[in-house]
């Protein structure tokens, strides 16, 4: 149900997600992201842009996430949330704990 | 209470005023006459008390007058001095032998003048129990030289009565003595040689005292010339006090002042009242003095026995009185009932007038006071009012004859008319409101709207020349008439219009004409083809809110010559237009001050009403015209109809419901979101719904299946999808523990990444996308509703 691919662009780790991040894929997904994200010494950047769905069990896992890359003095962004995805990250405020960029060439901007 | 009082009848008004007076004169009466009596009997009393008084007064004068008598006249025999000692022994003893009023008598020598050798010689006889005893008194303890009865009349050359004393030693009782000096001549010259006396035993006159009866407690009593009690009823007063010291002791002003006119030898009734020392009761007392020796009696009348006769008249009087009123009342009553038992009979006669029963007999009255006077004026009435109501009922039978007819003829006349609102509920393209008010009974306005086949509708609104039951039937005829050639088939209007005014031309005996406008809107494309033979120019409303008149006239009104009409004219409505048709009843209405409403006023009306149905608009109309006439009446029928063209309707979607039963694991979760996306899919949704949709579903789920269920077993979970036009609403039945979602507090979402907690936020967002959020806890099940609107 959910695909999970990565890339490293100059030192700086995108992963990019497919599918839904729901109840029962999220576990996994947390599964195979948290490793990704500890041994990254770089910003990483999880690119939303083919995810199509997310309830509050993502949100619990984006939230893991992103207190791990604090943990390190990483630093964790996502980019290219559809419509109703941003909605449920404004709704539940999510929106003020992690960096959200409309594009990942933005990100990539705001890293220069 | 004032109410209260108002409600009595006539024999309470009639008993407390009557009762009041005679009760106050009865009152007055009363007074006055027990203070008259009174006054008589303290007259009386004063009068009676003198008397008494001076009867005891002359009483104790007798006693202690022929006590001094014998001394009187015994004097002048010793002084004479040819007597013997024994012969002078025994006048002495005679005399008190043949007095009972003298207790004892002496002669009391001057020292050694009767022997040489005695210094005392005083030969005294006095009374012990029958005997008359012989005693000679004088010895050193007896040393009556110094005593007050022997020293004091020597010292004033005079007889005189000694104040009372216990003579000890001598006659051993209480009494006063009658001293008198006795003088013998030698050489020319009058020496003193002794006294002479006579004794009263105060026992004497206190038996005396007590036999006098005052009333029944009251008393006599005796003072001496210096206050002190000669005689008492309470004998122990007697020489040991005085007036002066009981009213000290009795701490009793009117006492005192009372005791010292006495002492002064006043007489008098006084008018103070004052504590009487034997029975302590209120008294008033009588006084007079004893001339003889300056004591004082006093007679004491205690105050409620002399009262008793005033007051035994006083309840005497006040019985008859009560009596009197009671019998007064009694007789107030009797008459009131006499008068008020015809005047009720009438007042039930009036209620049966008042209730219609105008056969019901009024009870005759023998009498030929006032009331039976009020009686015959009742039975007058009684027959001037039936005749009279015979009359009326007469008249308006035959009036409501002609308003019922009128009634009947307008309820005809308005069933011409379609006014049945939603006129065709099944059609979306259009709204169509129409309203009329005649002026009469009946008017000659008209609206009316029909199709003629399935897509086209004929409208017309018109106005017959002249109101009420003519111009009705002419409107009659021209309704008829324009339904019934519009039914002939691919006539235009204008064809139409010219069929109707030959008609009505060749059948118009009463010369009338109708004003009309006839439109045929296609609902479909919203065309319209119309002809106006003379009527108000009606309004289109455009969808932004202009407003504009069709302003054109075809032909003259129909039914004046037969002529022909020019060819109707044709615009077009588009999706939100509105036209208004009117007649001049509308325009045309009158206020107060004879102004008109105005077509001006209509058009601005008109002009923001753009967004309204037609039912809105009209309502808004004819309120104003309303408002505008301020209840003057109504001058002519008022017609509006108003069309709205609403456009084609879309295609409408049935309405949809869908079940799933999910068994309570969660990974049943992935299974469920791919059945709702093939659901939303078929129901042709966004994805956004179709998230907001899975999200809700999932988080509700999740939510019951993680946290629900304290046992192992397997449960079932019902899912409801149901989607209609513009809502999908999704029910949860479940049956896990209680859990009201609504009522849980609300999910931390301000605080940063550190303090962030994720619990509750599933609900919030639940919450937050959501239209509609209930829940119910039902058969012990939780049943949670949502609607979501796109």
């Amino acid at each position: 149900m959910m695909k999970i691919t990565n890339e490293k662009i100059s030192e700086l780790l995108i992963i990019h997600t497919e599918g839904r991040l729901d109840a029962i894929t999220s576990v996994e997904f947390e599964k195979e992201v948290m490793p990704m994200i500890q041994q990254s010494e770089h910003p990483v950047l999880i690119d939303f842009g083919k995810l199509e769905y997310i309830s509050s069990a993502g949100l619990r896992t984006v939230l893991i996430l992103a207190k791990e890359t604090k943990k390190s003095n990483n630093s964790l962004a996502l980019c290219s949330l559809n419509e109703t995805i941003l909605e449920v990250f404004r709704i539940s405020g999510f929106d003020t704990i992690v960096s959200i960029y409309p594009t990942i060439e933005e990100w990539f901007a705001s890293m220069k | 209470m004032k109410r209260i009082k108002n409600k009595r009848g006539l024999t309470f008004k009639l008993i407390i005023f009557i009762f009041l007076s005679v009760a106050i004169i009865f009152t007055l009466i009363f007074l006055d006459n027990y203070d008259i009596s009174k006054k008589m009997v303290e007259k009386n009393l004063k009068l009676n008390a003198e008397l008494i008084t001076k009867n005891i007064v002359y009483k104790a004068e007798k006693i202690l007058g022929s006590v001094q008598e014998i001394p009187n006249n015994f004097s002048k025999i010793i002084e004479d001095s040819s007597y013997s000692e024994a012969e002078i022994n025994r006048i002495l003893k005679m005399e008190v032998e043949n007095n009972s009023e003298i207790y004892g008598a002496c002669i009391a020598y001057e020292p050694f003048y009767f022997n040489s050798t005695k210094k005392y010689y005083a030969p005294y006889y006095y009374r012990n129990k029958k005997e008359i005893e012989f005693k000679c008194l004088g010895n050193e303890q007896y040393d009556y030289f110094i005593m007050d009865w022997y020293k004091i009349p020597k010292e004033i050359n005079r007889p005189m009565w000694s104040e009372p004393y216990y003579d000890k030693g001598g006659g051993n009782v209480i009494m006063s003595t009658y001293s008198v000096p006795l003088y013998r001549e030698k050489n020319g010259k009058k020496y003193f040689i002794g006294i002479l006396t006579a004794d009263v035993s105060l026992n004497l006159l206190r038996e005396y005292f007590e036999s006098i009866k005052v009333y029944k407690t009251g008393y006599a009593f005796m003072i001496s010339k210096k206050g002190t009690y000669i005689s008492h009823p309470i004998k122990e007063l007697i020489i040991n006090e005085t007036i002066f010291s009981i009213a000290d002791a009795q701490k009793s002003s009117e006492m005192r002042v009372i005791g010292r006119d006495m002492v002064k030898g006043e007489s008098s009734f006084a008018d103070t009242e004052y504590y009487n020392i034997k029975y302590n009761k209120l008294s008033r007392i009588a006084y007079a003095p004893v001339s003889l020796n300056g004591w004082s009696v006093g007679v004491v009348f205690p105050v409620d026995e002399f009262m008793k006769d005033v007051n035994n008249l006083f309840i005497r009087v006040m019985f008859l009185g009560l009596g009197g009123l009671f019998f007064i009342c009694l007789v107030i009553i009797f008459i009131s009932r006499s008068i008020t038992s015809p005047l009720r009979k009438l007042s039930i006669a009036a209620n049966k007038f008042a209730e219609g029963d105008f056969d019901f007999e009024i009870p005759p009255s023998s009498s030929n006071d006032e009331v039976g006077s009020l009686n015959k004026s009742f039975a007058h009435m009684q027959s001037a009012l039936k005749k009279y109501i015979e009359n009326l009922r007469l008249t308006t039978s035959a009036k409501e004859k002609i308003e019922s007819e009128l009634k009947i003829a307008r309820e005809i006349q308005m069933g011409m008319i379609p006014r049945k609102f939603p006129a065709f509920p099944e059609k979306k393209e259009f709204d169509i409101y129409g309203f009329i008010e005649p002026a009469k009974e009946v008017g000659g306005d008209l609206y009316d709207f029909f199709f003629i086949d399935d897509v086209r509708l004929c409208f017309a609104i018109g106005d017959v020349s002249g109101k009420g039951t003519p111009a009705a039937l002419f409107m009659a005829i021209t309704t008829t008439i324009m339904r019934a050639e519009n039914q002939i088939a691919g006539l235009n209007t204008s064809s139409v219009i010219n069929l109707m005014n030959n008609y009505l031309c060749k059948n118009n005996e009463g010369n009338l004409f109708v004003t009309l406008f006839l439109g045929i809107l296609n609902t479909s494309t919203g065309e319209v083809e119309y002809i106006n033979a003379g009527h108000n120019y009606p309004f289109v409303i455009k969808c932004n809110g202009a407003v504009s008149e069709l302003n054109t006239t075809h032909c003259i009104p129909l039914g004046i010559s037969i002529n022909t009409c020019s060819n109707p004219n044709t615009f077009k409505l588009e999706k939100g237009d509105t036209i208004f048709l009117y007649t001049d009843g509308v325009s045309e209405a009158f206020n107060i001050d004879d102004q008109q409403y105005s077509i001006k006023k209509i058009s601005e009306i008109l002009h923001n009403q753009a967004n309204h149905t037609p039912f809105e608009i009209i309502q808004h109309i004819i309120d104003d015209v309303k408002d505008f006439s301020q209840g003057t009446e109504q001058s002519d029928d008022i017609s509006v109809l108003a069309i709205k063209y609403l456009g084609k309707p879309l295609s409408k979607v049935p309405t949809q419901n869908y079940q799933m039963v999910i068994k309570n694991s969660i990974g049943n979760l992935s299974s469920l979101s791919e059945k709702i996306t093939q659901l939303c899919n078929n129901w042709e949704m966004s994805s956004d719904v179709l998230n907001k949709v899975n999200l809700v579903v999932e988080e509700l789920i999740s939510n019951t299946i993680f946290y629900g269920y304290s046992d192992t077993f397997e449960h079932d979970i019902i899912l409801n999808l149901m989607y209609d036009e513009s809502t999908i609403s999704i029910e949860i039945i479940d049956d896990a523990k209680e859990f009201n979602p609504i009522t849980q507090k609300s999910a931390d979402i301000n605080s940063d990444i550190n303090e962030r907690q994720v619990g509750g936020l599933g609900i919030h967002l639940v919450k937050s996308l959501s239209d509609a959020f209930t829940y119910q806890r039902e058969d012990s099940k939780n049943k949670i509703k949502i609607i979501i609107q796109f």
